[in-house]
């Protein structure tokens, strides 16, 4: 019962985050409607790098102590940052058909975060064996999210890009107007629900699976 | 509008999809 509700709170929820996105903020201007992905594009690469944040994290507090549940976090979060940077990259890609009239044209920032996928997809290579454990996924996981922002902020700064400047720009501020940047704070505080939804479902599959292995 | 229509449907299909899982867990937990 209490799974319905809540179930049924986050379908409000994201529901109430579709009519921010296609019905309360107006369209951008020049871009029609097709700019309205901006509100799941937006969300779902800033998920994807808090997923990977968190996965660093906690790969870094797994080989300091070497507790199984921050082993089953940070692939979580490797997981779960895949699928939402997966959704930034399609929605960008679908954007980019409108705005600059190709799906792909190698965009700096296009294939930056095409490297940053293949980095964590590279990770899921990685087998689990029982002499080492997890210790070289960690590792792994480690570099990756130290290398994760240059591509994702300092890369797309320094190269020419077609790519709009961020949502918070250099000066801090944000050139939004005020239904667009409600719209698009309340569809990030939705994800960020999603996120810690499929987080703790993910962990609570992981630790059957390894009460399953025993 | 159709296309907030269209995100209420996927929406709903993520949403019962995570429910559905839930519950599957919630059970195998209790075994």
């Amino acid at each position: 019962m209490k799974n319905i509700l809540y179930y049924t709170i986050l379908y409000i929820l994201l529901a109430t985050g579709s009519y921010m996105a296609f019905i309360f903020a107006p369209p951008i201007e020049g871009l029609g409607y097709t700019g309205q992905i901006l509100y799941l594009h937006v969300p779902a690469a800033w998920m994807a790098v808090l997923s990977f944040l968190i996965s660093g994290n906690s790969a870094a507090v797994y080989l300091f102590t070497k507790k199984e549940n921050f082993a089953m976090s940070m692939h979580s979060c490797a997981e779960i940052g895949i699928l939402f940077i997966t959704a930034a990259l399609v929605s960008g890609s679908i954007w980019a058909h409108t705005a600059w009239g190709t799906f792909w044209n190698w965009d700096v920032r296009e294939t930056s975060v095409l490297i940053i996928l293949l980095i964590y997809i590279g990770y899921f290579a990685i087998p689990v064996k029982k002499e080492t454990g997890r210790i070289p996924n960690a590792g792994y996981l480690i570099i990756a999210t130290a290398i994760m922002p240059i591509f994702v902020f300092i890369i797309p700064r320094i190269y020419p890009t077609l790519h709009p400047s961020p949502i918070v720009n250099q000066s801090g501020s944000i050139d939004l107007e005020t239904p667009m940047r409600i719209a698009l704070f309340f569809n990030l505080f939705v994800y960020t629900i999603l996120f810690v939804t499929i987080f703790n479902l993910r962990n609570r599959i992981a630790k059957l699976e390894k009460n399953g292995d025993k | 509008m159709t296309l907030f229509l269209a995100a209420l449907v996927v929406w709903g299909i993520i949403v019962g999809y995570l429910y559905w899982m839930d519950r599957r867990v919630s059970k195998l937990e209790k075994k």
